[in-house]
């Protein structure tokens, strides 16, 4: 085997993944926002309940997000806000993890 | 453009190749042979109009320069050929490279199972130690299925127990397959279809390239075109001394008519076995040197040609000979290897190779007696009925394998170290180099010798480091570097401190924040989050719960991240470690075909 190809084995081997932290955060931005995009709109499909004060409710408890989303809502127009408030919250999420794993394999590896 | 000749020593595949690619590129060298003949161990021999090849050689190459000159030397006359290759075995054929259902039936459930039974305590309970031959291919492929696929024919070849043989030859070829290339393959792989896949690995297992009549015929008429562009071919003109000083070899000393003829030459390119060449050097090389090339062993061959008066005996190009009870070690069916091999169409000529060591019984046997002994063999294996033999003829050939044995390696670099010191000496070819190129190699390394001395500057060592094996795929440099830049960073080993403390760290303050901020809105999520507190006890929505609440989801972050990291680490580690025993297997798959 050429020194190279050594070389290229050893890094291989011995070598600490770095995370792409900005690669990270879109992949973990798309998958919030989608769960939430596909929750809700379940929800929705499957269709909600006459509560007690007689009102229509479609998912109460997923309702509540609302508090963190502004404008978020269970519906189909509430689905759209809210997968892009998970696509922003996921790659801040993702991209902070990244950003710190990184500075922590840098000074690891120092 | 060099000036002054160029010298040549041997006119196998690689010297008349490096003579071929300086002709073509207008420049004159002399090529100079020891034997009567050109082609060195890959010449054809002319019997009574029954021609016949040294070992039978397939042309058949991924190189596509080597190729290319196949093509162009002998255009129509090279023919494509069927493989048909068989062991044999207790009294049965087994197809080779080996087929499942074949194998299953020729050896019967009960013994496949034992095979089976043995190929898993094998896996399951590997020899710690893999010092020899036997515990290597034990460890991979079960005992039994070695000692019946392995270790006779082996044994046959190398002429010592596999006991005796170092693991180190037997993982020679998978050794120098580097982790790099086995994942960039396993990723590759992936993108073509299993039908094409399919198609690839049955072409070059299945059918090969031959000339009309043998291998000679190539060297012959490569002869002839380096003839015509006025190089010289000198046969019968054996080197007897090669004359140095410093850092040059400076001329040659060559025997012709029984006289001594001094030859000089700028650049010198040498196919000749290396042990040879060093012993010839004048002055002497220094003892050291000299021990080592004395170190380098080779394995000889003989061939008895048999013509048999029956128009088909059996329909293989070769079969393996497993069978303990003989001496044959492979037996060749010329004619199918090309049917113009054969003068009449009414006969068959076969050749039964056996390994031997110059001087040893089977090398100092008569020719009589070895014809009288191929024909009892023949005979005893129920392949040809002793009548049926007309006549035979036998065909020796010393150093046909260079011996990889424990101390060879060490003793090639002393040499090698030696060599390097010569700016106008290049060593090319199989024994040449003591390396196991087969033609295709070897004529690989004379041609980057002649594009040397033309001005290019490669490395010959580093030709056929990298083993072969079918489902290999050719890579363009670009996509070579660009996959050798990426692939660390996709299989390297993640930091499982860092993901924890990381993931620890966002998951931490994503739950400070919520507290945080449903504590001073307030709203129906309190109550909620609050049922946190059933796993984060003492987790309250208010500022210091919110404090309490990082501490766990950190901790637990922490935890999971940690998991991550490590359940990613181990599934990588085994995907690469399957990777590489996949890729050894598959390059073993035709071990038989390389002696």
């Amino acid at each position: 085997m050429s020194a190279e190809k050594i070389l290229d084995e050893e890094r291989l081997l011995k070598g600490i993944l770095r995370l792409n932290a900005k690669i990270l955060g879109l992949a973990l931005g798309i998958l919030m926002g989608l769960v939430i995009f596909i929750g809700t709109n379940w929800l929705l499909i499957k269709g909600g309940h006459i509560n007690q004060s007689g009102e229509y409710v479609v998912g109460p408890h997923l309702q509540l997000l609302g508090q963190f989303f502004f404008g978020y809502k269970v519906s189909f127009l509430g689905s759209i806000i809210g997968f892009f408030y998970g696509l922003a919250l996921g790659t801040l999420c993702g991209t902070t993890i990244g950003w710190i794993y990184n500075k922590i394999v840098d000074y690891r590896t120092r | 453009m060099p000036r002054g000749p160029i010298i040549i020593i041997g006119a196998g595949p690689a010297g008349l190749t490096a003579a071929y690619v300086l002709s073509k590129a207008g420049v004159q060298s002399i090529v100079l042979e020891k034997d009567p003949t050109v082609g060195g161990i890959a010449r054809t021999i002319n019997y009574k109009n029954y021609y016949f090849d040294i070992g039978g050689h397939r042309f058949f190459t991924k190189v596509k320069s080597v190729e290319n000159i196949w093509k162009e030397v002998l255009g129509e006359d090279l023919l494509r050929r069927n493989r048909l290759s068989r062991i044999y075995y207790n009294k049965k054929f087994f197809y080779y490279p080996l087929r499942p259902l074949n194998a299953l039936l020729g050896l019967g459930v009960w013994n496949s199972m034992l095979i089976t039974f043995s190929y898993f305590t094998s896996q399951l309970f590997p020899s710690r130690e893999e010092e020899t031959f036997e515990q290597w291919v034990s460890n991979r492929f079960g005992k039994r299925l070695y000692k019946i696929f392995f270790k006779t024919y082996t044994e046959k070849v190398w002429g010592i127990s596999c006991n005796e043989i170092s693991a180190e030859w037997a993982g020679q070829r998978v050794k120098g397959l580097s982790l790099m290339t086995a994942l960039k393959h396993a990723i590759l792989k992936k993108q073509d279809s299993q039908k094409d896949k399919k198609e690839i690995i049955k072409t070059l297992i299945d059918e090969f390239d031959y000339p009309k009549f043998g291998p000679g015929m190539m060297w012959q008429a490569m002869v002839e075109i380096i003839q015509k562009k006025s190089s010289e071919v000198f046969l019968g003109k054996p080197v007897e001394r090669i004359l140095w000083s410093g850092n040059k070899v400076e001329a040659l000393e060559v025997r012709r008519d029984g006289q001594i003829e001094l030859l000089s030459g700028k650049y010198f390119i040498s196919s000749m076995p290396l042990r040879e060449a060093l012993q010839k050097f004048k002055p002497e090389v220094p003892k050291e040197v000299l021990d080592a090339a004395n170190d380098l062993k080779y394995r000889d061959f003989l061939t008895v040609a048999l013509i048999i008066n029956k128009p088909e005996v059996f329909p293989d190009t070769w079969i393996y000979i497993h069978d303990p009870e003989v001496k044959v070690g492979r037996i060749q069916n010329f004619k199918n290897w090309s049917p113009f091999m054969v003068p009449e169409s009414s006969k068959t000529c076969l050749g039964l190779e056996y390994f031997c060591f110059e001087g040893d019984n089977l090398w100092n046997m008569s020719d009589d007696k070895l014809i009288e002994l191929a024909k009892r063999e023949l005979s005893a294996l129920g392949l040809v009925n002793q009548n049926d033999v007309e006549e035979g003829t036998v065909v020796r050939m010393p150093k046909a394998y260079p011996i990889y044995n424990s101390t060879f390696q060490k003793s090639l670099d002393v040499v090698r170290q030696f060599l390097n010191r010569f700016d106008n000496l290049q060593l090319i070819g199989r024994n040449g180099m003591h390396k196991y190129n087969n033609q295709d190699h070897s004529m690989l390394t004379a041609m980057l010798s002649a594009e040397n001395i033309l001005g290019a500057n490669h490395d010959l060592w580093a030709i056929n480091v990298e083993p072969e094996y079918h489902e290999e795929m050719t890579l363009e440099p670009s996509e070579e570097a660009v996959l050798d830049k990426l692939l660390p960073g996709v299989f390297s080993r993640m930091d499982q401190l860092g993901l924890a403390t990381a993931v620890g760290s966002v998951c931490g303050l994503l739950i400070f924040f919520l507290t945080i901020g449903l504590a001073i809105r307030g709203g129906d999520a309190r109550i909620y989050l609050q049922l946190l507190n059933q796993y984060f006890f003492g987790y309250t929505v208010t500022l210091k719960g919110a404090l309490i609440g990082m501490a766990y989801s950190f901790s637990w972050g922490f935890l999971f991240g940690w998991l991550l990291a490590y359940l990613r680490n181990f599934f990588m580690a085994y995907y690469i470690y399957r990777i590489k025993r996949k890729v050894e297997l598959l390059t073993f798959r035709d071990f038989l075909d390389h002696f």
